[in-house]
């Protein structure tokens, strides 16, 4: 199936079947992030530091990257 | 090789059904006023489900004394056995952030989210058009890409977007994207 037609019928699923999807690529993004091969935090900062409503400081975001080594 | 299994179970449906049952009894109880969700899961209701970390809850707060916070929230679902964890409350699993309007397109995309119901649950959600704005205005480039996704997969009305984009100072940052990432889009 192309990604065009794909994403078309991933769009056209109901929103409770989206949130099961969602449910699901979660959760392995959390176990991908446990098993230490992703940063936990995204460089560019948190929602809260880019409204400016407090927040984890980006550098220590960056510092909390782990090696994927 | 890492393993995915370890993490347990890759379907937890309930959660975000509770999570969003534990909201509304909050504001039934007083706690918040009107929200709406945005972010990822916002935008999941019109496009395809995008992986994310959290639930982003834009709220309005009853105000007393005229001091806003999000103590009596925090408060009020930590006794109900949520758990604090950085900018996060989570519940039910799900990491959850309270923000208040920062401003007024955030106010107004409260104002106009649309009911929705998850697994029986009435609750609000940002119209495409505000999700779209508030990304423009947010302005990382996985906002660029979910703006880009609702534009290419026409699930936001461009008109109404437009008029959402002057109503609240954004032309400049508009046309900008539009340069950089909607050349030959009509």
């Amino acid at each position: 199936m192309s990604k065009p037609k794909l994403q078309a019928r991933m769009r056209a699923l109901s929103f409770d079947e989206k949130i099961k999807i969602l449910e699901k690529l979660r959760d392995r993004d959390k176990a991908i992030a446990a098993s230490g091969l992703r940063c936990s935090k995204d460089k560019g900062g948190t929602k809260s530091q880019r409204r400016g409503t407090g927040g984890h400081d980006a550098s220590q975001a960056a510092a909390d990257c782990v090696s994927p080594e | 090789m890492f393993a995915l299994a370890a993490a347990g179970p890759l379907v937890h449906n309930e959660f975000v059904k509770a999570t969003l049952q534990a909201i509304n009894r909050m504001q039934a109880d007083g706690i918040i006023g009107r929200y709406a969700i945005g972010g990822a899961v916002g935008a999941t209701f019109y496009l395809e489900p995008a992986a994310t970390v959290d639930l982003d809850v834009f709220v309005t707060l009853p105000t007393a004394g005229g001091l806003l916070t999000l103590a009596p929230i925090y408060a009020y679902l930590k006794a109900r056995g949520g758990v604090e964890q950085d900018e996060y409350i989570v519940l039910d699993s799900w990491p959850v952030q309270f923000l208040p309007p920062a401003n007024k397109l955030e106010e107004e995309a409260i104002e106009a989210s649309v009911g929705v119901m998850v697994e029986g649950v009435g609750t609000w959600i940002m119209t495409a058009e505000h999700l779209s704005a508030i990304a423009l205005q947010t302005g990382r480039a996985k906002d660029h890409n979910r703006i880009l996704q609702f534009v290419e997969q026409n699930a936001v009305d461009r008109q109404k977007l437009q008029s959402i984009v002057e109503r609240h100072g954004l032309t400049g940052k508009w046309k900008q994207f539009e340069q950089k990432y909607l050349a030959g889009h009509s």
